[in-house]
């Protein structure tokens, strides 16, 4: 049958699938291309000292043992934490249930630099609780967990929630123990969930660098940070770029990890949408409950809250404005708040532009061109999300210094938070984009609307909402962007996470007051952005 | 008025057609049936006719004009989907007025057809309302008010009731019923229910196998079914082979008074024509006796031979022996047998 005289929608052409691939090809793969040629070859020839280094020094090698187990770690201690939330939070119905499960995804969006000062406030020199964990690995693990809680939620709650609790009823009547009904018949459903959501905790763990580069100090630091010391301080490129190349292997292993678990996880099984969600009956399990809930809001609440309290608390044991009024009045000598929130909100603006511009053609294309090329692209223009910020800022470093020097450039970094951002755009717009059903078409045009315009009454107003909703993920993304940004920062243009990080290294009381505060407000800025967005979208628009 | 001439109609190269060489005429103010089990190529035929399918051979015609080669949105004529498509975007009031705009009405003429229509079908209350929360039925009335808005010549509705439970659908039929007769728009109705399809139809066309059978009103239709597959699939299961001579038929079930002429037949017998009669010429034992409202349905063998009726007077026991009158006028011989169509067998 020839569908394409009957055509109903405006289709895209190859043109537009140019425009994403030419943009991936340049600022994402063409970079990592200079990565891997500068670890392999040194004027021209082939060299594999780079590789070697890393095998004989001590401080690497310790780099890539600590990411590893500290991966490992913070991956066991995240379930561990993180489960008990998960059930009580998918099986009990309970007063504030919604709220608190939006709650849980708020340490997951804070960007990285200020869950690392919060987790400073918390156990660091003049915390709360009477003891110094900086420069340990507890404080790292601890952030860790803090950070990832809402993925184990998300992925195993969400599932949990809807697995039909009458399998273990069924188990129960034929003659299974509370525990071995758990055993037989929910746990065997559930481990690929919680196996996805292990693969992406250590995915996230392994390519940590803000909240490593913040509580280690000196004594600890993750193949990430291993790859910014050699580049930025020790200015050895080959050593990073050999450093970058391990670290993406190790990243593609978890990737791969992961798609073979959330495949599995696809098994056709009898979900209840709706939720099975009741509230707890009886004094054991409405103690359970509450255990659960007391201790998880203590936990990710705890950091927020001393962070909030301690850039309230003025010299002298007393409270006031004063740090705010410091940052307001311009800071120390070396870093500038104020011009810091400019380049941010600056970057952040030109940052969600591109991401939207690229983003919309890119999902146009994967939601409806026709074969296989669609996707194709889903796939590739996923990798920058894997990829890390560290790869792609030290790629940028390495990539545009010629035949034009591009790295002096004030766009540079608003072109690494887009490709950073383009993926958030495209799990934004695509799946309403694929969900706009061709009956919507048909109905259209059986009411006397030609192609162009079923594409403007019917296409174009669910492109619009969700691109709206993937350009604030993109803003929230750039104003907390640290990894690449890192790399590729100039101290006379600081962003507000580049900022607190240079306060957090200046010695006294009273810098640390201000990366505290500077800290709360990027902390503000983003939730509110991400708040914004939740506002907006309806339903279950976009895959986040 | 509609002409669709011998459209055959086969999806990619692979399976068998959808609509095989299938004919309909639907007239100015006539509602149509298009009754079929599912699979029959009802939902093809009206994509066809929508212009949402290209056809392979045939010709479709909307009052003289020929409608090959007219684009969809330019054909005007309406059409109800299966499960609404609702634009989930728009309110009530808009995806009434979807069509109005598209014919680029203004803005007064589209707020009062939009009011009229909306009133029509008993939602003027729900005007302002996203369509997400609508419940089934309120669906069901927005998807009719948009669908007769921009006035369409020929309204086609897909299984419009298809979506809602038996309690709702027996209550709403009457009143799509004599909304579509009030509004006296052009209509093919498709269903699966042949109670739907009499109950709302001039003339009821029976689809299978992507071939229309038999097209009557529907009295016509249960009266002289063309075949055994439309008596099977109006629920005309009395099927029997007879002998007759004289006034007599001899049969697999017995012998009983007949006004069929002379020869062999195949016959069906309409159940409403079988009553319990003591001294009735035919004897059988009873096998189930099933009550429902008011009535009970039993099934007979009749010398081995399955017959099925109802009666309203208190049911026999399963296994006691009973005689029953066939009433002659309730026989009716059947064409020849025409192949069934493979794995097609009516309900």
């Amino acid at each position: 049958m020839d569908r394409d005289g009957n055509r109903l929608t405006l289709r895209p052409g190859p043109l537009l699938a140019a425009v994403p691939l030419l943009f991936l090809g340049l600022f994402f793969l063409y970079p990592l291309i200079r990565i891997l040629v500068r670890s392999l070859t040194l004027d021209g020839g082939l060299d594999l000292s780079p590789f070697l280094e890393i095998a004989t020094k001590g401080s690497l090698r310790r780099a890539a043992w600590f990411t590893l187990w500290q991966a490992a770690a913070s991956t066991l201690l995240t379930l561990a934490f993180a489960l008990p939330g998960a059930y009580v939070i998918a099986r009990y119905r309970f007063p504030g249930r919604n709220f608190l499960r939006a709650a849980v995804t708020v340490p997951f969006v804070l960007p990285t630099v200020v869950a690392g000062t919060a987790y400073l406030a918390l156990l660091g020199p003049g915390g709360p609780l009477g003891f110094d964990l900086r420069d340990t690995a507890w404080a790292i693990l601890a952030a860790h967990v803090f950070f990832n809680y809402a993925v184990v939620v998300r992925i195993v709650g969400t599932f949990w929630e809807m697995l039909d609790p009458r399998l273990e009823e069924a188990a129960r009547t034929l003659g299974a123990g509370r525990l071995r009904a758990f055993r037989t018949a929910t746990l065997p459903l559930l481990a690929p969930s919680v196996y996805a959501a292990a693969s992406i905790i250590f995915l996230f763990s392994f390519t940590s660098f803000g909240v490593v580069l913040i509580l280690g100090g000196f004594g600890y630091a993750t193949l990430e940070v291993a790859i910014w010391q050699e580049a930025v301080i020790q200015l050895d490129l080959a050593a990073a770029a050999a450093l970058a190349v391990l670290q993406l292997a190790g990243v593609g292993a978890a990737l791969a990890a992961y798609n073979r678990f959330a495949r599995r996880r696809a098994r056709r099984l009898r979900l209840l949408p709706g939720g099975t969600a009741r509230p707890p009956r009886g004094a054991a399990q409405k103690l359970t409950v509450a255990v659960v809930l007391a201790s998880m809001i203590a936990y990710l609440g705890a950091p927020i809250a001393v962070l909030i309290w301690r850039s309230l608390s003025a010299g002298g044991g007393g409270w006031g404005w004063d740090n705010y009024r410091n940052l307001a009045r311009g800071g120390t000598r070396f870093v500038e708040p104020l011009a810091a929130m400019g380049n941010s909100l600056w970057f952040a603006a030109v940052a969600a532009a591109g991401a939207l511009l690229i983003g919309l053609a890119a999902s146009v294309v994967i939601a409806r061109f026709p074969g296989r090329l669609g996707p194709r692209l889903d796939t590739l223009l996923m990798l920058p999300l894997g990829a890390s910020a560290v790869t792609i800022g030290f790629g940028f470093l390495v990539a545009f210094d010629r035949p034009v020097d591009l790295r002096t450039s004030a766009w540079l970094i608003p072109l690494a938070h887009t490709v950073v951002a383009v993926p958030f755009v495209i799990r934004s717009v695509v799946p309403p984009l694929r969900a706009v059903r061709a009956d919507l078409w048909e109905a259209a045009a059986t009411l006397g609307a030609s192609p162009r315009r079923v594409f403007r009454e019917i296409d174009l107003p669910v492109i619009r909402k969700a691109a709206l909703v993937g350009a604030g993920f993109a803003c929230a993304v750039s104003l907390g962007e640290f990894g690449a940004t890192a790399f590729l920062i100039r101290p006379d243009r600081p962003t507000i996470p580049t900022a607190i990080f240079r306060l957090l290294g200046q010695p006294g009381a009273a810098t640390l007051g201000q990366a505290m505060a500077l800290s709360v407000v990027l902390m503000v800025l983003t939730t509110a952005v991400i708040m914004l967005i939740e506002s907006r979208r309806a339903g279950n628009l976009g895959d986040f | 008025m509609l002409e669709m001439d011998r459209v055959t109609l086969s999806y990619g190269d692979s399976g068998e057609p959808a609509l095989r060489s299938a004919s309909l005429t639907v007239a100015t103010g006539e509602i149509v049936a298009l009754l079929g089990p599912s699979g029959s190529g009802k939902t093809s035929l009206l994509r066809v006719v929508a212009g949402l399918e290209r056809p392979q051979a045939g010709r479709v015609a909307l009052d003289g004009r020929d409608l090959t080669g007219v684009a969809v949105h330019r054909r005007r004529i309406g059409m109800m989907f299966q499960d609404y498509a609702l634009f989930p975007h728009l309110t009530v009031f808009e995806n009434a007025a979807f069509g109005l705009r598209m014919a680029g009405r203004d803005r007064e003429t589209i707020n009062r057809r939009v009011r009229e229509v909306l009133s029509w079908v008993e939602m003027e209350g729900f005007a302002d309302r996203e369509v997400e929360g609508l419940s089934g039925g309120e669906r069901q009335r927005a998807a009719l008010a948009r669908s007769l808005a921009p006035e369409p010549s020929l309204l086609m509705l897909d299984e419009p009731v298809g979506a809602l439970d038996r309690a709702l659908r027996s209550r709403l039929i009457p009143d799509l019923s004599a909304l579509l007769r009030r509004v006296g728009v052009s209509a093919i109705y498709v269903t699966h229910d042949q109670d739907e399809a009499f109950a709302i139809a001039d003339r009821v066309a029976i689809l299978a196998a992507g071939r229309i059978r038999q097209t009557d009103a529907p009295r016509a239709l249960w009266a002289a079914p063309a075949d055994r597959f439309v008596a099977r699939f109006l629920g005309l299961d009395n099927f029997v082979r007879l002998t007759v001579r004289d006034g007599r038929a001899t049969g697999d079930i017995g012998t009983f008074p007949a006004r069929l002429p002379n020869g062999e037949h195949t016959a069906v017998i309409r159940p409403e024509g079988i009553s319990l009669d003591r001294n009735g010429p035919v004897a059988g034992t009873v096998e189930t006796a099933v009550f429902t409202a008011g009535r009970t349905r039993l099934g007979l063998s009749c010398a081995g031979h399955p017959l099925n009726f109802e009666t309203t007077e208190p049911p026999p026991l399963p296994g006691t022996t009973v005689r029953i009158t066939i009433d002659p006028a309730a026989l009716h011989i059947l064409a020849d047998d025409q192949p069934l169509p493979d794995g097609d067998d009516g309900r």
